[in-house]
């Protein structure tokens, strides 16, 4: 279903280049600024460049327009006009003519009566577009409190001189504290010195917290010499301490600001700062003021850091360490270097060695390595972490000598040093083992398993032989990780000796081993392995890491056979098989078991299966909906309803609903219903809506209000009605019927006699057909199908069905009365049956085969989606798409086409067949149009019936058919452009029908020429949607129906939207007339219109052509029309 | 013994072996005075996550929103100090780490507040809401010297969403060299990540009452005065640019800072982005179809919104092969070749410990405010509709006075960072 949709949308991407869009030409700004808004928002970037670009060729009028829709907030809506002025900005921002003129109309705008809202979001627009000659109008809002906060942000932004002195002089006339707060708060922003001076003032006389705030903060971004001792002071007062006056931050700043400027004095006051610090204990104020020191020119950069090294706090030196690029001065960096080698305290250490490891120069290793035996723990770890970020050789050995310490924490940091050490580490770590206590040599064989060193295969197997426990146990789990083909032999020989606590990780070895073999040598070694050992259990895993067939049934009969250990190594085993089939053994067993503990494993091991499988979603959901019948649990319940949600299969939402009423699944249930429910349109109507709806009131848990919206969006998006609708009430067979003869046979029998065959029928039916736990069962006795009583034209299908094992498992599903979609057991070789269910069996010259093969085993279920339309015929089977559109044939009679409409059949076929969840949704098909007998008689002739676009030509992609309606949506082309009738026409009665969206704008071309922009080179008679409020301001001539621009129409006999309107239009010579609905809407002479000039004033030089096409013209829109017909005169 | 409260003010007087290391006691041996402190500012849904977060005690908390504060405080046994304004909780001397959980147009202010105060942070995603105010965050902590934490994890510990696999195998696999050079990644529904475009904004918004618990004007803060609607705030306000960017600002750092880690790209950003959606609201946050950033060496990172993109598309793709949704590689044999590589180096991911020792945690305020760069890179091109070009060296977008106006947006008094 969903396939088709994204081809389509492929194919009218790849047609976007070469088509052109309407051009504005000769449309009047307000019909541009009405057509672009009824496009806003843009889909695509081309199509707002192409909107946008529209937009603002109407200049100053049509952004005048636009602001003169806004509203008030909560007056009415804004959303269109807001995409329109916003994306206006955007667009012209990199272009420097078309900024400034825009920014002009802004400006113009803004000195208008507007609401404060408004003129916020104007003023916002120029913070974004503004320049230097906007700067008068916005300094003109600093004296308004609600907007003198956008405006100065404006100035900001604009960030010239003139802004900032703009702000600045209005500082002085501001009029309440809110305003000087903002004007303050944007001048800071600024950096703008000239404002120094009032700032201080301000600062002086003010005792409110929010203006020293502001103030100070501000004096700090744009302060002289002046503020430093008023700032200084002010951090002073309350110990330089973090404080909401932002005093001691802003001193700082200030400092930083002027350092270049005025190093001297800078000098004295970061001195003076770094012994406050100290004093204060405070590493932070320490740091910032060393920083200041740092940057100075005249900076003795080394002599600066001895002093933060002698200081020996931590934080003080790493703060200092990465913030100044100490490796570009060798003074500094001899010192760091000297630091490490002298006995400072850990702390300092600590921090020089990681900066040394992040900063290498050649004598590192050899300083570093004299420190991963520290006795102090930080000094050890940055020393080894350095090590590995140097690499070499040396630093390699350093390492690796490390691991023979009987410190286990010095062995965990040289291993994690090595895990991640550059190069190849296998010779130096096989040269420690032997002199490593127990921990290194753990350490070493899980860092060759890290590494798969196969050439250390040796050293680890050896291991196994040794007394110490700990170490054997790593060299185990390290075999796997060094083991190949030419080990197996040693490897068998381990299995069979070893303690069963080391079986696991050698057979592990073995499975790793035996993956570099072809898989039948393989099989043929195991087994023969196996059949030789008095221990065959030992064998399963390497039986179930080969993964065959033969090998599942091998476990799977010593699972059954064998106890106690045994059993155990074989279920083992079989829950490790990486093949799907394994879950039909599995299933065997938990189906006959009576022991609820066995259930409850193998439901499990089944749940594990299908979620490590990547069969589909409807197959998961088959198995799913099947091992919940073993389910011991509400663990294993709710994981099996989880589970459902992912395997989009519409049968699984509603399978899922009646969970919902239990307390412990519900939640679960839910979701589920949720997540399936949403992710198709296709499953929309109304059994998709309960379920939606019991799982809206459902779901609780923290993303429900989020997942409630989803539920909502998709609810109000598709319909609610309709949809599938069962066919089978899981209780009885109400709905169905016997079946009477083929429908050839019916359709001759008089209604008497089909009533009595039908009584038979009926009698045989419920001998033959039964229904059991949800099921509809045929039990392979007796030989009618059973029918619906309904018949059904074009449809959709779903069913699941399953053929039982037994002689010769067959089926079908007939379709409108006709034999079938098959169902066979594929091992029937015989009768061609290993191609598949699936197929249009009866066929004779159309395909009759399925696509692939993707039956589930006979004895399991299979899932149907059957659509058929027209004749032809599409079967998904269990996910997978087997038929494609495929005529169906008439069995019945070879000569005639199937059926137009008939029932559907299950068939009987001699063997047990059972049904279960059959839905149907009826695709109405639509009626071609025909002629009425009045119309017919005075010489209509038909130019779109609802099936084809034959008598068309122009954009085709753009406008299709659907449903019986050529439908316009603009995809390629901004306005969607126009289809044309392919032949020409002079005089003439044209009728046709039309649906309008919000909004929308087409227009109905007539003797018009085929390029060019028919309102000008022929006649455009208006199809608007004229009542909409983004045409308030229309002109009378560009309303509905009226001849664009020569002659106006009577607005008001459009239909509501989404209901068709008739139209009716004749034109004879000059003479004009239109019928909208039964209202003559126009009705007037273009040459009398026309002779004393146009009442658009525009030049209509094909308005007195001859003849011409007929055509729609796109304006951006989506359109409907239907039952178009034309009677020349 | 000294307590750790107290040795983190005496930092550098005395030894570090005083302190009895934290595996000896084991987790949750800490004694309670021993223990590092936090205050939370923001205590809605986010914030109270913060409650558990590194075995930290919580002495402090702060909100706008007196029925939060009152909420979120019954969930602490403790007696704790409750605060209306952030500075406050910052000024307390009881707080060691300040911990950031308001939207996210205050994490910029906030995380520089606390810097100024010398208190170390610990700040949910996304960092900043623009570029300009992370490049602040990232000068404060450098003029202070805290210890800065940004809040997502996924390069160093979790499984990474469907990837089904920590980062670390794929930082493994990206440095071995196997994939070749330069990589895309796709981050989409298909290769394991959701957007939540559940996060969109309304336009039209009616002005409504402003409730009595809530402190609006202090909710805004630097945010520009727009009329109070419900919406806006509590739970919902990821949907307007003014506070944050959506499904890209709620998830975008999460998925794209492993990426910048695993490329290497820690020290710089892409130098173009272009994006393809439909047009944005400029107050409400809409959907989007795709995101792509382009590197200078021509690493891209692609992100698809929604269902869009194909199925079968690679998480990285390089010219010598591609790695899937959980883990699949199309290299043949391609667990041993890469098992002759070294591991990735070790990050700092322990945060206390970062604290003790002043290093920089695994994602900090310099790597942490390049992957957000990311992030608002994408809103800003989402914003103006176009492909924007990025000078990573200067921070500023090349030829766009416009987008540029972006990066640095002026703030509401008396706010500025």
């Amino acid at each position: 279903m969903k396939h088709i949709k994204i081809i389509l949308i492929g194919i009218c991407f790849s047609l976007v280049a070469g088509l052109y869009a309407q051009m504005p030409n000769g449309r009047t700004n307000a019909t541009i600024v009405a057509d672009a808004l009824a496009q806003l928002p843009a889909d695509t970037q081309g199509k707002f460049n192409q909107t946008i670009a529209d937009l603002v060729s109407t200049g100053e009028e049509g952004l005048t327009d636009l602001i003169n829709r806004l509203h008030a907030p909560g007056k009415g809506s804004n959303e269109t006009v807001e995409y329109a002025i916003s994306g206006w900005t955007h667009y012209v921002a990199k272009d420097d003519a078309q900024r400034t003129a825009t920014a002009a109309a802004f400006r113009k705008a803004l000195s208008n009566p507007l609401d404060k809202d408004t003129k916020a979001y104007i003023i916002r627009q120029l913070r974004t577009i503004g320049g230097d000659e906007d700067v008068e109008t916005l300094s003109g809002f600093l004296n308004d409190e609600y907007l003198s906060d956008p405006a100065a942000q404006a100035l900001v932004s604009i960030g010239t001189t003139k802004a900032n002195a703009a702000l600045h002089s209005s500082l002085n006339s501001s009029a309440s504290e809110l305003i000087k707060l903002n004007i303050i708060n944007a001048l800071g922003q600024t950096g703008y010195s000239p404002a120094e001076p009032v700032i201080l003032k301000m600062l002086n006389e003010s005792v409110s917290e929010k203006m020293q705030q502001v103030a100070v903060t501000a004096l700090g971004n744009l302060g002289t010499k002046e503020s430093i001792r008023t700032l200084r002071n002010l951090a002073e007062k309350n110990d330089y301490a973090y404080q909401k006056n932002n005093a001691a931050e802003s001193y700082i700043n200030l400092l930083s600001k002027l350092n270049s400027a005025e190093p001297k004095t800078i000098k004295k006051e970061a001195e003076r700062l770094i012994k406050t610090a100290t004093k204060l204990n405070r590493q932070d104020l320490k740091i910032a003021a060393t920083r200041i020191l740092l940057k100075q020119p005249s900076a003795n950069v080394s002599s600066i850091l001895k002093n933060v090294i002698k200081d020996g706090n931590l934080a003080y030196l790493t703060g200092i360490l990465y913030t100044y690029p100490f490796h570009n001065d060798s003074k500094s960096v001899d010192l760091i270097q000297k630091e490490i080698a002298s006995n400072r305290s850990p702390q300092v250490q600590t921090a020089l060695i990681s900066w040394l490891g992040e900063n290498p120069t050649t004598n590192s290793v050899s300083l570093l390595r004299n420190h991963v035996n520290s006795s102090d723990k930080m000094v050890q770890k940055a020393a080894t972490i350095a090590l590995a970020k140097i690499g070499g050789d040396d630093a390699l050995i350093a390492l690796a000598d490390l691991l023979k310490s009987s410190d286990e924490e010095s062995v965990t940091l040289a291993k994690n040093a090595l895990l991640s050490f550059d190069g190849d580490i296998a010779y130096t770590l096989a040269s420690v083992f032997n002199d490593s206590k127990t921990i290194g040599k753990k350490a070493v064989l899980d860092l060759i398993a890290n590494r798969k060193m196969d050439a250390q295969y040796n050293l680890v197997y050896n291991q196994m032989f040794i007394d110490d426990k700990e170490v054997k146990a790593s060299a185990a789990n390290a075999l796997k990780d060094v083991s190949t083909d030419k080990n197996l032999n040693d490897l068998f020989t381990l299995l069979e000796q070893s303690d069963s606590e080391y079986v696991p990780a050698i057979q592990q070895a073995i499975n790793a081993a035996l993956k570099s073999l072809p898989s039948d040598k393989q099989i043929e070694l195991v087994t023969d392995m196996m059949n030789k050992s008095p221990n065959r259990h030992l064998y399963y895993s390497a039986m179930a890491g080969i993964g065959s067939t033969d090998a599942i049934s091998q476990i799977t009969n010593a699972y059954k056979n064998e106890s106690g250990s045994n059993k155990d190594a074989a279920f083992d085993a079989l829950s490790k098989f990486e093949s799907f089939h394994v879950i039909y053994p599995m299933l065997d067993i938990v189906r006959s078991s009576s022991n609820n503990q066995e259930k409850e494993k193998f439901t499990d091991a089944i749940i594990n299966v299908i979620r490590r499988s990547d069969e589909t979603g409807t197959v998961k959901y088959l198995y799913l909906r099947e091992v919940m019948q073993f389910a011991q649990n509400d663990r294993q319940k709710n994981t099996i309803l989880r589970l459902l949600g992912n395997t989009g299969q519409y049968q699984a939402m509603l399978f899922a609903v009646p969970f919902m009423d239990i307390p412990e699944l519900k939640e679960s249930a839910a979701v589920t219903v949720m997540n399936i429910g949403i992710s198709d349109p296709a499953f929309a109507g109304e059994l998709t809506t309960a379920a939606l709806k019991k799982a809206a009131e459902t779901l609780s848990n923290p993303d429900a209000d989020y997942q409630r919206q989803s539920i909502n969006k998709f609810l109000s998006e598709n319909p609610t009605e309709g949809g599938f609708v069962s066919l089978f009430n899981g209780k009885n067979l109400d709905g169905w019927k016997g079946l009477v003869a083929n429908p050839i046979v019916r359709a001759k029998m008089s209604a008497k006699e089909l009533a009595a065959a039908q009584v038979k029928a009926d009698q045989q039916m419920a001998m033959d057909w039964k229904v059991e736990d949800g099921m509809i069962i045929f039990d392979g006795k007796g030989y009618d199908n059973l029918c619906t009583e309904k018949q059904y034209g074009d449809f959709e299908m779903l069913v699941d069905w399953k053929l039982y094992p037994g002689a010769e498992p067959d089926a079908g599903i007939y379709l409108r009365g006709t034999p079938q979609v098959q169902m066979w057991d594929t091992a029937r070789v015989n009768v061609g049956a290993q191609v598949g269910s699936g197929g249009l069996y009866n066929n004779q010259v159309h395909m009759s085969k399925p696509l692939k093969l993707a039956d589930q085993k006979v004895g399991e279920w299979n899932s149907f989606i059957i659509r058929m339309i027209g004749e032809r015929v599409s079967v998904w089977l269990n996910g997978e798409l087997v038929t494609d559109n495929v005529i169906l044939e008439n069995f019945w009679d070879r000569k005639q086409p199937i059926f137009p409409i008939e029932q559907i059949e299950l068939q009987a076929h001699g063997s047990k067949v059972a049904y279960r969840d059959i839905y149907i949704k009826e695709i109405p098909r639509p009626e071609p149009f025909v002629l009425s007998k009045e119309e017919e008689s005075e010489g209509f002739k038909i130019l779109f019936d609802g099936t084809n676009l034959d008598e068309w030509t122009g954009n085709k992609v753009d406008y299709t058919v659907e449903s019986g309606n050529i439908v316009l949506y603009p995809t390629t082309t901004g306005s969607g452009g126009n289809l044309y009738t392919k032949d020409q026409f002079d005089n003439f009665v044209f009728r046709f029908e039309f649906m309008l969206t919000p909004g929308a704008n087409n227009g109905l071309g007539i003797r018009t020429p085929m390029e060019g922009d028919a309102a000008y080179v022929g006649m455009e008679l208006q199809i608007l949607d004229n009542d909409a409020p983004i045409y308030e301001n229309l002109e009378e001539y560009q309303f509905h129906g009226s001849v664009y621009g020569v002659i106006p129409a009577k607005r008001g006999a459009l239909k509501p939207l989404g209901e068709w309107n008739y139209q009716e239009v004749i034109a004879d010579g000059d003479n004009i007339k239109i019928t909208l609905n039964g209202t003559t809407i126009l009705e007037g002479n273009i040459r009398e219109a026309s002779k004393n000039g146009t009442l658009d004033g525009r030049d209509h030089p094909g308005l007195l052509n001859k003849t011409g096409h007929i055509g729609f013209l796109g304006h951006g829109s989506p359109v409907k029309f239907r039952n178009i017909r034309i009677k020349e005169l | 013994m000294t307590s750790r409260r107290q040795f983190l003010k005496t930092l550098g007087g005395v030894s570090l072996l005083t302190i009895v290391p934290r595996h000896v006691l084991g987790r949750g041996m800490i004694a309670p005075s021993d223990q590092l402190t936090k205050g939370i500012i923001g205590v809605g849904g986010m914030g109270r996550g913060h409650i558990p977060y590194d075995n930290t005690r919580v002495v402090a908390m702060c909100d706008v929103d007196k029925n939060h504060l009152s909420q979120a405080a019954a969930l602490v046994k403790d007696k704790i100090n409750l605060y209306h304004d952030f500075r406050d909780l910052i000024i307390d001397k009881n707080v060691d780490i300040v911990h950031i959980a308001t939207p996210p147009h205050w994490h910029g202010i906030m995380s520089v507040e606390a810097a100024k105060a010398g208190k170390d942070i610990f700040c949910e995603k996304p960092m900043t809401r623009t570029i300009g105010e992370g490049k602040r965050v990232r000068e404060a902590i450098k003029q202070h010297g805290n210890i800065f934490r940004l809040n997502t994890w996924f390069r160093f510990k979790d499984q990474f969403y469907g990837l089904g696999t920590p980062v670390k195998p794929l930082k493994k696999l990206v440095d071995s060299g196997l994939l070749g050079w330069p990589l895309k990644v796709t981050i989409s529904k298909h290769t394991g990540f959701d957007w939540k475009f559940y996060w969109v904004g309304k336009t039209d918004l009616e002005p409504q009452p402003i409730p009595a618990e809530l402190d609006y004007d202090m909710w805004l803060g630097p945010a520009p005065y727009k009329p109070y609607n419900v919406h806006r705030t509590h739970g919902t306000f990821r949907g307007y640019w003014d506070y944050d960017g959506g499904g890209l600002g709620d998830m975008g750092q999460h998925y794209i800072d492993p990426v910048q880690y695993l490329l290497g790209k820690d020290n710089t950003s892409p130098v173009k982005v272009e994006v393809d959606a439909p047009q944005q609201h400029f107050d409400a946050v809409g959907t989007w179809r795709s995101i792509t950033y382009t590197y200078e060496d021509g690493c891209q990172i692609v992100l698809w919104g929604g269902d869009y993109g194909e199925p079968d598309t690679p998480y990285i793709a390089g010219p010598n092969g591609n790695v899937y949704r959980n883990f699949v590689c199309d290299i043949p044999d391609w667990e041993k070749k890469l098992a002759e590589f070294p591991e990735p180096k070790e990050q700092n991911t322990d945060f206390i410990e970062c604290i003790h020792n002043r290093q920089k945690f695994a994602l900090n305020e310099i790597n942490g405010h390049r992957s957000a760069t990311i992030v608002n890179m994408g809103a800003v091109a989402l914003q103006l509709n176009r492909t924007l070009e990025y000078d990573p060296i200067k921070e500023l977008f090349v030829n766009d006075e416009e987008a540029n106006r972006f990066i640095d947006q002026p703030m509401r008094a008396p706010w500025t960072i």
